[in-house]
């Protein structure tokens, strides 16, 4: 698997940002105190919430700050701004295929930052007991459903990326994060949801990003409960493939790569 | 070789942008804002050549005169806008992954390494893109370590490296898995002599082993010292395709250097 060399490449440059390794490990744990003082908070007179413990939605929470870096990646795709400063064209004139290279790219970069800053903080809360290790079939589950969000969300950018060198308007998927983020339950599970807005986030295929993977972890819902989404997640994640291939085939033909 | 069979073949080659008028002022700009004025600037306007297997051509051309358009429609990078060009009969826009694997491109002003690792790694990254076997990839290494002088930049990080440095390691990128046809654009761009005499050198001991060169440069004595042809293009069109002699000749046979003879040629041309 050639691409492989370009995970391999993006991971080991994380290596050479030690201050920016220092203030993303900072971010986190700040972020992980945040969290944990919150739901202790938000918990201190009630022993459940919208059907949820409080363990349950530690446990929810904070493994979503463990696999955020993974997740964060693919958003700092910025392919336009690649295109337009032609710094493209290296990667044009390889027998690769662009968005496999990029997918592996920023692979590489949410690795390295899962690895680096997620695995300790992991390990910390483990150790504390704020998260617990589920059984080996939710494990894989949990696994399954974040490499197909992570495909789709990195398909979703791609997409999005090259609309804009396409268009050449600077309205980007991006700008809608906020609104991706709390569909996709980044922060509170779908639970916490009023009814009609549970309705539209159970449509959306934003679910699949965090909601899926981390109810399974924290035992929200079981593998064999999700199986639906699970199925509807992997169709997307296919159907999103398809469709970055055939918008980047019909952009390709445009493609305009400026600079002399 | 040379005729029978030619590497690239374009013929009444043509790309056309349209371009945005940039307005004036601020009134101007809330105008084009929501009427926005296009130009249309012919790039590359009716170009036919032939390229012959091992040929070194050296493409001459003032700033803007199409040079870079013409490579990268050798590239695939760029298609068309009528007029077709092929290279060892594929057409790069449509098989740009097949036409790939036979180019190689150089850009003087924009380098491929990886610029926080160290050289190495760039080298291994392109070795697993192009495919190529361990024992294919070390002699391919070795050699070019040997012929640039490069061993000791091995395992320095990209970003310490000078720019004649930089420029070697990128010239041996290029050539690493072997290419049929290089194209080169500005490689000796803002170097020094001695590294340009280096440069010169290996791109003559790369002609000799039989790539086809593709030089885009304004270094004259670049194209002096590599190309056996010139063409030379002017506002999208080709005026000149032949060797240097020939071009003396076309302005009188007087004798002095490419650049001389070059400068003669637009001043009686009265173009620029």
């Amino acid at each position: 698997m050639k691409y492989l060399a370009y995970a391999r490449a993006e991971f080991l440059r994380g290596f050479q940002y030690r201050a920016n390794y220092w203030a993303t490990a900072c971010g986190t744990v700040v972020t992980i105190a945040i969290q944990w003082a919150l739901w202790n908070t938000v918990y201190r007179d009630a022993g459940m919430i919208a059907g949820l413990s409080m363990t349950t939605m530690l446990s929810y929470s904070l493994m979503g700050r463990v696999v955020s870096g993974l997740l964060a990646e693919p958003r700092g795709l910025n392919l336009g701004p690649r295109v337009r400063s032609g710094t493209i064209v290296h990667d044009l004139v390889k027998p690769m295929n662009l968005s496999t290279l990029l997918m592996f790219q920023t692979l590489g970069r949410g690795l390295y930052s899962l690895v680096s800053i997620g695995l300790p903080c992991f390990v910390i809360l483990w150790a504390a007991g704020l998260v617990r290790l589920p059984q080996l079939i939710t494990l894989a589950a949990f696994a399954a459903s974040l490499a197909m969000g992570y495909v789709a969300l990195f398909s979703t950018y791609f997409v999005s990326g090259v609309l804009t060198f396409y268009t050449k308007t600077g309205v980007r998927v991006e700008h809608l994060y906020p609104v991706i983020s709390l569909l996709s339950g980044e922060f509170v599970p779908l639970e916490f949801f009023p009814g009609w807005l549970r309705v539209i986030a159970d449509s959306l295929p934003f679910k699949g990003i965090y909601y899926v993977p981390m109810s399974l972890w924290s035992g929200i819902s079981s593998p064999a409960q999700v199986l639906p989404a699970l199925v509807s997640q992997g169709i997307w994640t296919l159907g999103m493939i398809a469709l970055a291939r055939i918008i980047w085939a019909g952009a390709v033909r445009n493609l305009t790569v400026q600079g002399g | 070789m040379h005729s029978n069979s030619p590497l690239i073949v374009a013929s009444d080659l043509r790309r056309h942008f349209r371009v945005r008028v940039d307005a004036e002022g601020i009134g101007d700009a809330f105008k084009r804002f929501f009427k926005p004025e296009y130009q249309v600037v012919k790039a590359l306007d009716g170009v036919t050549f032939a390229i012959g297997r091992g040929e070194s051509v050296g493409y001459i051309g003032l700033n803007g005169a199409g040079k870079s358009t013409t490579i990268k429609l050798m590239c695939g990078v760029l298609v068309p806008t009528s007029g077709t060009v092929t290279v060892g009969g594929l057409e790069p826009h449509k098989s740009r992954t097949a036409n790939a694997r036979r180019i190689g491109l150089m850009m003087g002003q924009r380098s491929q390494l990886l610029w926080d690792l160290p050289v190495r790694e760039s080298f291994f990254l392109l070795g697993r893109i192009y495919d190529l076997k361990a024992d294919v990839y070390r002699v391919s290494v070795k050699r070019l370590l040997d012929v640039l002088d490069m061993g000791d930049l091995w395992n320095t990080p990209a970003r310490t490296l000078s720019l004649g440095q930089k420029t070697r390691c990128d010239l041996a990128l290029t050539f690493l898995h072997d290419p049929e046809v290089v194209f080169l654009d500005e490689p000796t761009i803002g170097l020094d002599v001695l590294a340009r005499e280096r440069i010169r050198d290996f791109l003559r001991q790369e002609k000799d082993r039989g790539v086809t060169i593709f030089l885009a440069s304004h270094d004259l004595d670049d194209l002096e010292i590599v190309a056996d042809r010139v063409m030379l293009v002017h506002r999208g069109k080709l005026l000149f395709d032949g060797t240097q002699e020939a071009l003396r000749d076309v302005i009188g046979g007087r004798p002095g250097t490419l650049e001389e003879t070059v400068k003669r040629f637009y001043k009686e041309a009265d173009l620029g």
